[in-house]
């Protein structure tokens, strides 16, 4: 029997500048979780960070990427004691001036055999497009997810969207 | 108080209806629906999705969602993916994928299967490559069919835009996949097969 693909988890739309978004308790019941994030920075290009279950540790966590400017394509690859590991863009960032799009496909999250390898799209029309896969180097049932821009914080309407995928 | 009676036959324009839509059209609640899901308990050469039924059913556009390792020692794999059995060269694929030191592309024509770079080889324990793959309009038959894929692993890490056709009008009954090297998928490896209605 058929089951419906998509549960929203969480909805949050900013009614103020906020510095962290974090989606909790987050139910052990589905495969995957999908986030959708359209969110406006509150200053200058600033890169979106990504952390589980509180996490804080660079080194647990590992990034490739690829992207484009419009001008060339780049790609970056980072691990260790290297604060980019926990971000989800690079042209994709989010900033004052314009929104940016970004979705994160994070699968198997409660899988206890599993490291947590995830992928994200980022995109900002007046920047540029990502693409990234980043694993988190631990087996646990990822409960909690936060989210940050790196160095400010997020802006007023921004809107942050968690989904369980059966 | 008098007691009436009410009959059909007093009943101006009686209609019965079958059910409570009361000939209304059935509106799903949801478009995208999982179908089936397959999770390995032990290592397993293929998985095989049978969507025969499911275009008379209303689904246009089928997701398969992977967490998938083959038990190579190597830490990259691929997937292999053939539709209705097919093995044929009637596959094409190109991918856009950086790598830990550029950005590649490449591509490949008159493949026997549709070649999906970016799940994971055995080599670390645990880390098994992520895979989203769209197939459109599955059971046309007045096109070709196209998927797209987003896939990527950390170790040997890479990310991987994958996009492929099946160079047949045929509509889609049948999805194999393998291990593009002839390994096999390790237990835990999971595959999800998801519908839309559009």
């Amino acid at each position: 029997m058929p089951s419906p693909k998509y549960t929203a988890l969480a909805n949050i739309t900013l009614g103020s500048t906020t510095s962290t978004v974090t989606f909790g308790s987050i139910p052990s019941t589905y495969r995957d979780l999908y986030i959708v994030i359209d969110a406006l920075g509150s200053g200058g290009a600033d890169d979106v960070v990504m952390q589980i279950n509180g996490d804080t540790t660079y080194s647990n966590y590992i990034r490739t990427l690829i992207t484009g400017n419009g001008t060339s394509p780049d790609w970056a690859s980072y691990s260790g004691a290297n604060a980019n590991t926990v971000k989800l863009t690079y042209y994709g960032s989010v900033i004052s001036a314009e929104r940016a799009n970004i979705q994160v496909h994070v699968l198997d999250y409660s899988a206890t055999n599993k490291h947590k390898t995830y992928l994200a799209r980022a995109n900002r029309a007046g920047s540029g497009v990502d693409a990234n896969v980043s694993r988190w180097v631990n087996t646990s049932a990822i409960t909690s997810v936060l989210l940050k821009p790196a160095g400010s914080s997020f802006a007023t309407g921004s809107t942050f969207t968690l989904y369980g995928v059966k | 108080m008098g007691v009436y009676s009410l009959t059909k036959s007093s009943i101006k324009n009686w209609v019965k209806y079958p059910n409570m839509m009361a000939g209304s059209a059935y509106i799903d609640p949801a478009s995208d629906w999982l179908i089936t899901e397959t999770i390995l308990g032990s290592s397993a050469a293929s998985v095989t999705f049978d969507v025969s039924a499911l275009a008379a059913q209303g689904y246009k556009h089928l997701q398969i969602r992977m967490a998938a390792k083959t038990l190579g020692t190597d830490p990259y794999a691929q997937v292999a993916i053939r539709f209705n059995g097919d093995s044929g060269t009637n596959y094409s694929n190109h991918s856009l994928y950086g790598n830990e030191t550029s950005v590649v592309s490449s591509n490949g024509i008159s493949g026997t299967s549709l070649y999906f770079d970016g799940v994971a080889g055995g080599a670390t324990s645990g880390a098994y490559g992520a895979a989203v793959v769209d197939i459109l309009d599955f059971a046309s038959t007045a096109k070709n069919k196209t998927a797209r894929a987003l896939m990527g692993r950390i170790n040997q890490n890479r990310i991987f835009l994958n996009s492929g056709a099946w160079l047949s009008t045929s509509a889609i009954t049948s999805i194999g996949i393998t291990d593009g090297y002839s390994l096999s998928f390790a237990a835990g490896s999971r595959f999800s097969l998801y519908a839309s209605k559009g």
